[in-house]
């Protein structure tokens, strides 16, 4: 062993270590990268069609999105304001309301008696401190969700030299395969964003125009909420229909949640293996258990910020794996046997 | 070493690493994988005997499933589950019974021993009071909640992680080429077609196993029913299917199951306890030497110390889910160290400078 290749594999140790301490901070980096191939998208169209350049593309985008923004809040805002306002009045009221359902269930009532004999204060003392740690949680993410919007438009308004960057970190043999793994990856997720944009949008109207037939109060609130947490597959819809579900229990009757359940589940089914297939089957192709087993690993691994960006990073790790470990590695692998079998 | 060789090492090391930190997620797959592989199995079956096409042979079996869930459900939970409650309020009782009667027998060895006196066992009676519950229970009911909340929590984590293990059983049941192949991507390329085989080797022995369990857990629950009854022990229901859920954990599963019938029996007489107890020792090994064998291939024969051997480690390392699935794990290991390790790598070892030492002595020897 040279004193090249140990100086070689020192710094290679070191790096990973290194990487491994900074995990949260490349997530968002990475989280960033996502927002940014958000934003190129349709920077990359317009530019097809109308010729401006890079900087007064994004600059016209970020208009339009704010403006639209502005538009969408401002027309929905007092109803949203007002909604928020009914559910934090009725959020409550939900474990009494919850607590005179169960003790109409007599095997049930035994252990409701037990449970509010110890909910005292000085039990729920412990919850406060937690409360505390949530508020901390929540300005830390905010801070979190400035840098990542800010690092995606320095990216967007200079994808080039970027790449560049990234490029001249591998070796020179490797470079022009580089090239093509980053545009792929580069086209995986922006295919993967626009076919989710899409489900999420149209999931969202559903929604909406469901609860609103169904005659569910805060339709808009459930539906916005519904639509967000399309991004976070299989574990995301679900979270999303307790809100309407409790919403229709509390307003509505018992009767009502089970309609809100089954349309719920019936919207969620036809989004997860209808729909979605059908917006991704063009460009990106993963298998069901592949994403649900991700966002197992990387909320384990990561926490919250991992689950929520697990099928991003997914995408993205699959085309590295497919071109790079199959591909490269062990599609070629084959002399092997011979040396083996001599 | 070149640099690459090194790259790979590494590379090599840190994806152990990161899979040993998520042995936990691997093991629910695992579970997953292993009820897929039951679905497939019932669903090759239907397929071949109805002769119609995949996805109505799984929509067929799933149906037949739910039929058949339902029914056991409806039919044996209410009383299982009144039985199993009856049976957890008496175990305190049995455990005073018994100590009351080792007292008795103490009492009376050392009134033979030393004429009338009977002192020196009061620590017994001390520990027959601490265990009362009820002094436990008035004493922390403050804990009694706290532990209340982390049960619920502890419900919900099972409830998700179940929910987990049945979608990821369905996910892959549906399309279980499309895993096997994705698997086999990577593979090296020279080694693929033979990584196949051996999937599909353990794909039969888990599927062959799991078939000769079901047999022999209806069979150890038939048994132990009509023997329970025989005897006029009570709660049959729920001593004879707690008997063939546990038969699924050999060893450590019959022994556990026999703790609860016989504590029940003992609340009627010490002797109907001995006969519950001789009762599962002859079930148990009728199941061992007569069903087993007779339903289960040859060649998934796993020795009584390996099993033994094979609990001990996966529960080590992955907890009680790994105490449930050693047996599982242990096949498909058993496969894959026989096809792999053994027959690729080992048979074909053939050391050279060992042959050559040889022949250099057969060559000392023959002038």
């Amino acid at each position: 062993m040279s004193g090249r290749t140990l100086v070689g594999v020192l710094s290679l140790v070191v790096l990973g270590l290194l990487a491994w301490e900074l995990r949260l901070v490349l997530l968002v980096l990475f989280g960033a990268v996502v927002l940014a191939v958000a934003l190129d998208v349709p920077i990359t169209l317009l530019r097809r069609l109308l010729p401006f350049s890079r900087p007064a593309a994004l600059i016209l985008e970020l208009v339009v999105l704010a403006v639209v923004g502005g538009l969408i809040t401002s027309l929905l805002l007092p109803e949203v304001l007002e909604q928020i306002q009914v559910l934090s009045n009725l959020i409550p009221q939900l474990p009494a309301r919850l607590q005179t359902l169960i003790s109409q269930v007599p095997q049930l009532h035994a252990l409701e008696v037990k449970l509010v004999g110890g909910a005292t204060w000085d039990r729920l003392q412990p919850l406060g401190g937690q409360l505390l740690g949530f508020a901390g949680g929540a300005a830390n993410s905010t801070v979190q969700l400035l840098l990542i919007a800010l690092l995606a438009v320095l990216f967007a308004l200079d994808p080039r030299s970027h790449q560049r960057l990234l490029l001249a970190a591998t070796p020179q043999f490797y470079r022009g395969r580089v090239q093509v793994l980053l545009s792929e990856c580069r086209e995986a997720l922006g295919g993967w964003l626009a076919g989710m944009t899409l489900s999420a949008v149209v999931v969202f109207l559903a929604t909406w125009a469901g609860l609103a037939l169904l005659k569910v109060p805060l339709a808009l609130l459930s539906a916005l909420v519904c639509g967000l947490l399309t991004f976070v597959p299989t574990i995301g819809p679900t979270a999303a229909t307790l809100l309407p579900m409790a919403v229709a229990l509390l307003l509505a009757g018992p009767a009502k949640m089970l309609q809100v359940a089954v349309f719920r589940l019936v919207l969620q089914n036809a989004e997860a293996f209808v729909l979605t297939p059908v917006l991704l089957s063009r460009t990106v192709n993963l298998l069901p258990t592949v994403a649900l087993m991700a966002q197992l690993c990387l909320g384990a691994l990561l926490g919250l910020p991992g689950l929520l960006l697990a099928l991003p990073l997914v995408v993205v790790l699959q085309v590295l794996c497919q071109e790079v470990l199959v591909h490269d590695v062990m599609d070629r692998w084959t002399t092997a046997s011979g040396s083996q079998k001599r | 070493m070149k640099f690459g060789q090194w790259l790979a090492l590494i590379a090599l090391v840190a994806s152990l690493l990161l899979l040993w930190s998520l042995r936990e997620a691997l093991m629910l797959f695992f579970t997953g994988v292993v009820l897929a592989l039951a679905l497939c199995t019932l669903v090759g079956t239907v397929q071949r005997r109805f002769c119609c096409g995949r996805p109505l042979a799984v929509l067929l079996s799933l149906l037949v499933i739910a039929v058949v869930v339902a029914i056991g459900a409806a039919a044996i939970v209410p009383p299982f589950i009144a039985q199993f409650a009856e049976l957890i309020q008496k175990l305190p009782e049995a455990w005073a019974e018994l100590l009351s009667l080792l007292r008795q027998a103490l009492e009376s060895v050392s009134r033979m021993l030393y004429g009338s006196s009977d002192g020196g066992l009061s620590w017994l009676e001390n520990l027959g009071g601490s265990v009362k519950p009820g002094s436990a229970l008035a004493s922390g009911v403050g804990d009694w909640t706290l532990r209340l909340v982390g049960l619920v929590g502890n419900l919900g984590t099972v409830v998700l992680k179940t929910l987990f293990v049945l979608a990821v059983a369905l996910m892959v049941a549906a399309q279980p080429t499309a895993y096997r192949e994705a698997l086999l991507q990577l593979v090296p390329s020279f080694y693929r077609r033979r990584a196949r085989a051996v999937l599909l080797q353990c794909g039969e022995a888990l599927s062959a196993w799991m078939g000769g369990v079901l047999i022999s857990s209806l069979c150890v629950g038939t048994l132990a029913a009509v023997g329970l009854s025989l005897l006029g022990v009570r709660l049959v229901a729920a001593n004879a299917v707690l008997a063939g859920l546990l038969n699924i954990i050999p060893n450590v599963g019959p022994t556990l199951s026999t703790l609860f019938p016989m504590s029940v029996a003992l609340l009627d007489s010490p002797w109907k306890a001995m006969a519950v107890l001789g009762l599962y020792v002859v079930v148990q090994n009728l199941e061992s030497y007569l069903i087993t064998p007779s339903v289960m291939h040859h060649q998934l024969k796993l020795l009584p110390g390996l099993t033994l051997t094979a609990q001990l480690i996966f529960t080590v390392m992955f907890g009680p889910l790994g105490l449930v699935l050693a047996l599982p794990l242990a096949v498909c290991l058993q496969v894959i160290l026989r096809e792999v390790v053994i027959h690729d790598i080992l048979d074909r070892w053939k050391d050279k400078p060992l042959r050559r030492m040889a022949e250099r002595q057969g060559d000392g020897v023959t002038p």
